[in-house]
């Protein structure tokens, strides 16, 4: 999704769902966020953020609020569901996996 | 539920979609302005912070698009809005809305209507519980050379098998009856079953009210009661509530009526049983058997039919092994010269479906075809259209349409309009339903029950959507296949690609192809009903005919006409009375007259002739002047006489038939045979034309004609039979006069079957009228819809072709040139769909062989004069846009380009 590392699929819902885990929050601090998060390195792609908001909205997982922003202005406030708290414990558990998965393959060659 | 909570999240979207889209945005936008102020923040000016936002961000309409779409509003809305495009695209093309819609609904109608017949014959289960586990068991003995379903067991192997048999849950003996039923001072014909106990219980039916036949019914002398059925009910007592207790006269004996049958149930029907009672079409009364221990031990007659429940598990080859069994042992207990009695166990379902079976998928399969047919037009139209919108399609794909979304939008056009055809189809159905009734040959079980029930419906919704695929799906996927560049370099130009014209000279040729099987199919039925038509019957067809029965048969008599003498005395005197009719030329009785399908066989011998055991042939019991009143051509030695009486040498009549048979043809006069090897020889007086009994499809069979009185006393009384008159009077007055002299003889006897014997003849040719009628109009239909197919694209062919035409003329091309060149396109078509489908056809017409009479299934005439017949009508389809395409003014065409 940035120049220099692409996202894998589904990876960004990870991420939208870990980010909002601690406070509810606009789509733009989300990006930033998940940027200073990654040292920099994963830049969202921001065309793609809002549909994966909407698409995370409609199956529930998360819920959207109309709030006033830092800059007093009126902004979509996120924030995770029920159902997206349980489901981003799952995802993390399967990422988990994956990426010890995809080391241990690394290491060993 | 989960999809409907999502079904119904996506529609509160929908619904407030514009706020939401003010909503989206404002999201958007803030995300602009925040990204642009930390820009600003960075250190860039105004402007430079706005672009450098937008950059960063991308297309934001592409992403309020993704964002709708990820919502999964998308598709209601898509929907409504091609309903609502489609709708108007529709109504602006208004004729060829309502050609395509009356196309597809005529295939459709015919289709459901036929569909409707096979639910009521085939489909709709029977009012009998589980009909499935019903069989019919019969006893035949190969010894006799006949049908096996004509051996109903006798009433002592009935009741052994049914105390050794485990097989079966239950199991019934009924006889069938007629009785002159009497109430107040009307008589009518009635028909009877004579059951035991276990009938109802077999057949799982119970009264409407009232009770059933029960054991104690049974007992010879209590057995004077009677179930009525619904429509007796309704018909003499016109549904009075107080029926139960009252009288019913039945040949003159006095019968209490203790129950009413629902209105579905009249088992037995003609078609239940494959050796009925030729009289009885349904069963209308109910009563005990009452069988005498004597008759139970009876194990020489069989005039019965048992009908069984399957045991549940039990299969029809186990319950055919065990009663095999069991008769191998009875067999034993039969006469030493008559052995060979064994069992056959035959599901309910083929003898009463099984005749029908074949004609139900014939129609069904013609139907098929011309809905085939249908669509195929309905494809080419569409095909028509779909290139005529190339513009309108090319136009949409620019701006940005998906291939599914236009795929999607043709799709929902070409439903709306199988939709519209589907809601026509049923009205139509409904009106093909009422002709076909109509043409009810009368011998299709339940034929009168077809209506247009929910699985008739849901059949008609099934073929409507199934149909707009078919037609649909290959328009669709060829108009939405554009190449953009293509269409943008001519300029958004109109024009014809070259493989669609090939799709559409494919479904021209196939429908051709299958018009060729329809009506080579039709011909070959058409020419087997004229040959029945033709076939020689053997007596008149202006005879007037009449039955008379004076008591139910074989069980019971009638007390009036007790002796054999008194039953005799009867007929004398009411054939008598009829010649002293003032315009009478002849009358006289039959036991079975012709085509009425009553038939008597009889064992006999000839002398001098290599007679093999139990040989039997066609008899009939005759008056003097019943040859002459059916008009049956004497051709050597004489009719009976009067004085041909009891005591008097026995003598009879034979036929031509039997004359080559077993006299090889020589003279037949003064020769020997009998009945009873034991009796003394009958002198044969005279020998007549052959005559067609059993049917006019079948060839005349050798017959011996006995005189009615000199029938020996002993033998089976001949309880009734039928009279014929031949009259110059019209056949009304003859009717009113002989049923004056059966009134003045005896008030209480009914008659029937009061018709001429072309009425009869009409009767056995009916289901071969019904079978060739429907599949000629089929294959007209069929020939019409192609006709048209034809047309139209050969019309449109040369709408598109008006430039090249044009250009033609200008360059020197005559005007019979260009008509030339049309019937060359249309006429090589139709060549090749002429081929295939005599090629098709030569292999599909080997199926219909057992529908056929005396023409071959590869008739020449038949494959020589359909392709004739549809070249012709082709050809006129071809002439006229060959018409119009030289009817092109090249100058005004020319202008155009």
């Amino acid at each position: 999704m940035t120049k220099s590392t692409e996202l894998l699929q589904g990876t960004l819902d990870l991420l939208i769902l870990k980010v909002l885990c601690l406070e509810p929050m606009h789509g733009w601090a989300i990006a930033q966020r998940i940027r200073q998060l990654s040292k920099d390195v994963l830049r969202v792609n921001q065309g793609a953020l809002y549909p994966a908001l909407h698409r995370l909205e409609h199956q529930a997982w998360i819920q959207s609020e109309w709030g006033e922003s830092e800059n007093n202005r009126r902004a979509k406030y996120y924030s995770l569901t029920k159902v997206g708290r349980e489901r981003l414990g799952a995802e993390e558990q399967s990422w988990d996996l994956l990426s010890t998965a995809v080391q241990s393959v690394l290491k060993a060659v | 539920m989960r999809l409907f909570h999502s079904l119904l999240r996506r529609l509160r979207w929908f619904l407030k979609k514009d706020s939401s889209n003010v909503e989206l945005s404002e999201e958007l936008q803030f995300h602009l302005d925040r990204q642009t102020e930390e820009n600003i923040a960075g250190g860039m000016s105004p402007e430079q912070a706005r672009a450098a936002a937008r950059v960063s961000f991308g297309s934001v309409i592409e992403a309020a698009e993704d964002c709708y779409e990820a919502r999964g509003v998308g598709w209601i809305e898509d929907l409504v809005q091609d309903v609502r495009f489609g709708m108007r695209t529709l109504l602006k093309h208004r004729s060829f809305t309502l050609v395509t819609v009356l196309t597809l609904a005529l295939g459709i109608g015919a289709c459901t209507a036929i569909f409707s017949l096979v639910n009521a014959v085939l489909i709709r289960s029977l009012p009998y519980g589980e009909a499935q586990k019903l069989v019919y068991l019969f006893t035949p003995n190969p010894r006799f050379h006949l049908p096996a379903e004509v051996f109903g067991p006798s009433n002592a192997d009935f009741f052994d098998l049914k105390k050794q048999s485990h097989s079966f849950a239950e199991m019934t003996l009924f006889q069938q009856a007629t009785y002159n039923l009497a109430v107040d001072d009307r008589v009518e014909r009635a028909n009877a079953a004579k059951v035991d106990a276990d009938f109802f219980t077999t057949l799982q039916s119970e009264p409407e009210f009232g009770r059933s036949i029960g054991i104690g019914d049974e007992e010879p002398g209590s057995n004077r009661v009677v179930v009525i059925s619904h429509a007796l009910w309704q018909n003499i007592f016109g549904g009075r509530s107080d029926v139960l207790g009252r009288m019913l006269r039945l040949d003159g004996t006095s019968y209490q009526i203790v129950g009413v049958m629902p209105p579905e149930f009249s088992y037995p029907h003609k078609s239940d049983l494959a050796y009925g009672n030729s009289h009885i079409d349904t069963t209308q009364l109910w009563l005990p058997s009452g069988l005498t221990p004597q008759q139970q031990a009876d194990r020489v007659d069989s005039n019965g039919y048992a009908i069984a429940r399957l045991r549940p598990g039990v299969t029809l080859r186990e319950a055919q092994t065990e009663m095999s069994t069991i008769m191998s042992h009875l067999d034993l207990l039969h006469d030493a010269e008559a052995r060979g009695w064994s069992a056959l166990v035959k599901p309910f379902s083929d003898i009463a479906m099984g005749p029908v079976n074949p004609l139900m998928w014939l129609l069904l399969g013609a139907v098929g075809f011309v809905l085939l047919i249908a669509c195929g037009n309905a494809a080419n139209l569409l095909l028509a259209r779909a290139a005529s919108r190339t513009h309108e399609l090319g136009v949409r794909a620019t701006l940005g349409a998906r291939r599914g979304r236009l795929l999607r939008q043709m799709l929902t056009e070409s439903l709306m309009l199988s939709g519209a055809a589907g809601l026509a189809g049923i009205g139509m159905a409904g009106l093909f339903l009422h002709v076909l009734l109509r043409l009810d040959p009368g011998d299709i079980p339940r034929m009168q029950d077809a209506t247009l029930d929910l699985r008739v419906m849901a059949f008609a919704i099934a073929i409507t959507v199934l149909t707009s695929v078919l037609f649909g799906i290959l328009p669709s996927l060829f108009a939405t296949r554009i190449n953009l560049v293509e269409f943008l370099k001519s300029g958004g130009m109109r024009r014809i690609a070259g493989d669609r014209k090939r799709v559409r000279n494919c479904l021209a040729i196939t429908q051709i192809a299958l018009v060729v099987v329809l009506l080579t199919g039709a011909g070959l039925l058409l020419r087997s009903y004229i040959n029945v038509l033709s076939a020689p019957t053997g007596f008149s067809a202006s005879t007037v005919t009449m039955d008379v029965q004076l008591g139910s048969q074989f069980m019971q008599l009638n007390p009036r006409y007790g002796t054999a003498q008194k039953r005799r005395a009867f007929f004398q005197e009411l054939v008598d009375r009829m010649k002293r009719v003032p315009a009478v030329e002849s009358a006289g009785t039959v036991n079975f007259l012709p085509l009425s399908n009553g038939e008597e066989l009889t064992t006999f011998e000839v002398e001098g002739y290599p007679n093999e055991k139990d040989q039997l042939t066609e008899a009939r019991k005759i008056t003097p002047g019943y040859l002459s009143a059916m008009q049956i051509p004497l051709t050597k030695g004489r009719d009976f006489a009067e004085d041909d009486g009891p005591g008097r040498p026995s003598v009879a009549i034979v036929n031509e038939a039997f004359v080559k048979k077993y006299f090889g043809g020589h003279d037949a006069m003064g020769r020997h045979l009998r009945g009873d090897p034991k009796a003394p020889w009958t002198t044969i007086v005279g020998v007549i034309g052959d005559v067609r009994n059993m049917g006019l499809e079948a060839a005349p069979a050798p017959q011996i004609y006995y005189s009615l009185w000199q029938t020996d006393t002993a033998d089976a009384p001949e309880n009734g039979g039928y009279l014929a008159v031949r009259s110059t009077l019209p056949q009304d007055t003859v009717v009113s006069e002989i049923r004056a002299a059966v009134r003045s003889l005896d008030p209480n006897l009914a008659i029937a079957d009061v018709r001429s014997m072309s009425e009869w003849e009409s009767q056995a040719t009916a289901r071969r009228r019904f079978q060739t009628t429907l599949l000629t109009l089929f294959s007209g239909i069929a020939m019409f819809l192609a006709i048209v197919g034809v047309y139209g694209l050969l019309a449109y062919s040369v709408r598109q072709r008006t430039g090249e035409i044009g250009i033609r003329m200008a360059l020197g091309s005559s005007r019979a040139r260009v008509v030339h060149l049309v019937l060359q396109e249309g006429l090589g078509l139709v060549g090749i769909g002429l081929l295939i489908g005599l090629a098709a056809a030569l292999a599909c017409t080997r199926l219909l062989a057992s529908f056929l009479y005396n023409v071959p299934a590869l008739d020449p005439l038949t494959f020589a004069s359909v392709p004739v017949l549809l070249f012709i009508a082709t050809l006129i389809a071809c002439l006229v846009p060959g018409w119009r395409a030289a009817a092109v003014d090249p100058m005004n065409t020319l202008r155009h380009e």
